[in-house]
């Protein structure tokens, strides 16, 4: 098992590896402005470290993805339940949501900046909430679907309260649900929001991606997108792969 | 069994019938029966007569579309299910506690759990998630759990169809043990005349959807004695098999 590991983590840093190396050699062979080289966008990221900036665009870029994903999270599990508990709901609000979810985000952000202004945290906000919370919604309603009844008849049998039934057979049938849209919510949520700070914002890492672009400093780029693809890292396999153990326990324990 | 005590459980005349592609399909059509204090009852009958539907009306799952349930609200009712029925994400002595927490008292509980769970040979798998033991350990947490509320009547649905033979005696003999210690009633659906005549005070054998009583025969040898060769047992074995049981 521990051999496993070992030999996985191994073949994934040699993949890693080999990327860079690749990069190296075609970055050798192109400009800066074109191909910035590996080392030029460690030297961007320290530049950045060390004026301050790294820190506060990503804070900003941090809170409004956790607010518009926190409310899409709490809007999602509601509008789920709702829609469970309320058949007439259901037929109502599914095809609504659906369409939520066709629409292409670069709509949605046309008419966030439209409504809300450029420059505000609303916009952002906004983007980041309308794109994930069919995400939520969907992983969330099917998680509900998947409730066991005959465990709820069992419960109500020995006179379990409602209460207890949510407690002990609604809530670790969702969780691995909750978790899992969590996890799919949260790559959406980074990506939106700097998407919509990209478009319609003076701050944020997204702000400071359009502000490379449009100084033609690739390697502030490059060094960016190192750094949310390290947050994303962090999260998805820091806190989210915690979770997912934690949800799962009674199948794998041994 | 003293036969004059008072009944626990009364039924008149239920009706049930569920929606059906085409119409209605009426599954009971004016049952009755009394179970009375300390009885042990089973009820035996052709697949799919509608006996779980019986036990899931008196379990207070289903609602009656005609006739009377007199039980009091207050009757301690446990059910042992076909299928276990399980909580995966709780551990064996958690699924154990959750249920006995609504009837009895945490010293009491804990004092009924470790001994019914000692003479079930499942007190080393105590922190052990469902998904980690075996169909028939899971079987028998079942039983475990239904008899470990104390319950004042016990509904049993084919509780050790897919348990092997000698787990299956050692089950019926927990039960048999359980019942003379705590005197509830038992309602016991079943494929098995052996299992009925072994266990029963009173066999019940119900008609083919809808469903009646056709027959109630009284069991009269007591039950250490009862095994083929006496006579009374055989006559009753061959009468609950032609009755069409299991068929």
């Amino acid at each position: 098992m521990r051999n496993s590991i070992f030999t996985k983590a191994a073949i994934s840093a040699a993949g890693i590896l080999a990327v860079l190396a690749l990069w190296q050699a075609l970055a050798a062979k192109y400009p800066p402005l074109i191909l910035p080289s590996p080392v030029e966008t460690l030297e961007a990221l320290v530049e950045l470290w060390q004026s301050g900036r790294l820190w506060a665009n990503s804070l900003i870029t941090f809170q409004r993805t956790l607010a518009g994903f926190g409310l899409a999270f709490l809007a999602g599990i509601a509008v789920a339940l709702t829609l469970h508990a309320f058949s007439f709901c259901r037929w109502m609000l599914q095809p609504l949501i659906t369409i939520v979810q066709i629409i292409p985000p670069v709509v949605w952000i046309i008419l966030a900046v439209i409504w809300f202004g450029v420059a505000k945290d609303t916009t952002v906000i906004f983007l980041v909430f309308v794109v994930t919370f069919p995400v939520v919604f969907i992983n969330v309603f099917s998680g509900f679907g998947g409730i066991d009844a005959k465990l709820v008849e069992m419960a109500e049998v020995y006179r379990c309260s409602p209460a207890q039934v949510i407690i002990h057979v609604y809530l670790p049938s969702l969780l691995p649900h909750l978790v899992s849209a969590a996890s799919v919510g949260l790559a959406f949520a980074w990506k939106s929001a700097v998407f919509a700070e990209f478009i319609g914002s003076s701050s944020g890492v997204g702000f400071a991606l359009s502000m490379a672009y449009s100084n033609l400093e690739t390697e502030k780029v490059f060094a960016w997108t190192v750094i949310l693809i390290v947050v994303m890292f962090a999260f998805e396999y820091g806190v989210l792969g915690a979770a997912k153990r934690r949800a799962t326990r009674w199948v794998h324990h041994e | 069994m003293n036969r004059e005590q008072q009944a626990v459980l009364e039924l008149k005349q239920i009706h049930k019938s569920f929606a059906a592609a085409g119409g209605r399909l009426k599954v009971l059509a004016g049952l009755s029966l009394r179970l009375y204090h300390g009885e042990i009852v089973a009820l035996v009958g052709p697949s799919g007569c509608g006996k779980t539907t019986l036990l899931n009306i008196i379990a207070g799952q289903l609602r009656v579309d005609r006739g009377e349930l007199d039980k009091s609200p207050e009757l301690r009712t446990a059910y042992v299910f076909q299928e276990p029925r399980l909580l995966p994400w709780k551990t064996v002595e958690a699924n154990i506690a959750l249920v006995q927490q609504n009837f009895l008292t945490s010293d009491e509980a804990r004092d009924f759990r470790s001994r019914l769970l000692e003479e079930t040979g499942l007190a080393a798998y105590k922190d052990a998630y469902p998904l980690q033991l075996s169909g028939g350990q899971r079987q028998r947490l079942e039983l475990v759990r239904a008899l470990a509320v104390r319950p004042q009547l016990l509904l049993m649905d084919e509780p050790f169809q897919s348990v092997d033979l000698a787990l299956r005696h050692q089950l019926q003999k927990l039960v048999l043990d359980e019942q003379t210690s705590e005197q509830f009633s038992i309602l016991l659906v079943t494929h098995s005349p052996e299992e009925a005549v072994l266990l029963a005070d009173r066999v019940l054998i119900l008609s083919d959807k809808p469903a009646v009583i056709l027959r109630e025969i009284t069991i009269s040898t007591p039950r250490p004695n009862r095994s083929y060769k006496n006579e009374e047992i055989a006559l009753i074995s061959e009468e609950i098999l032609r009755a069409g049981v299991g068929s």
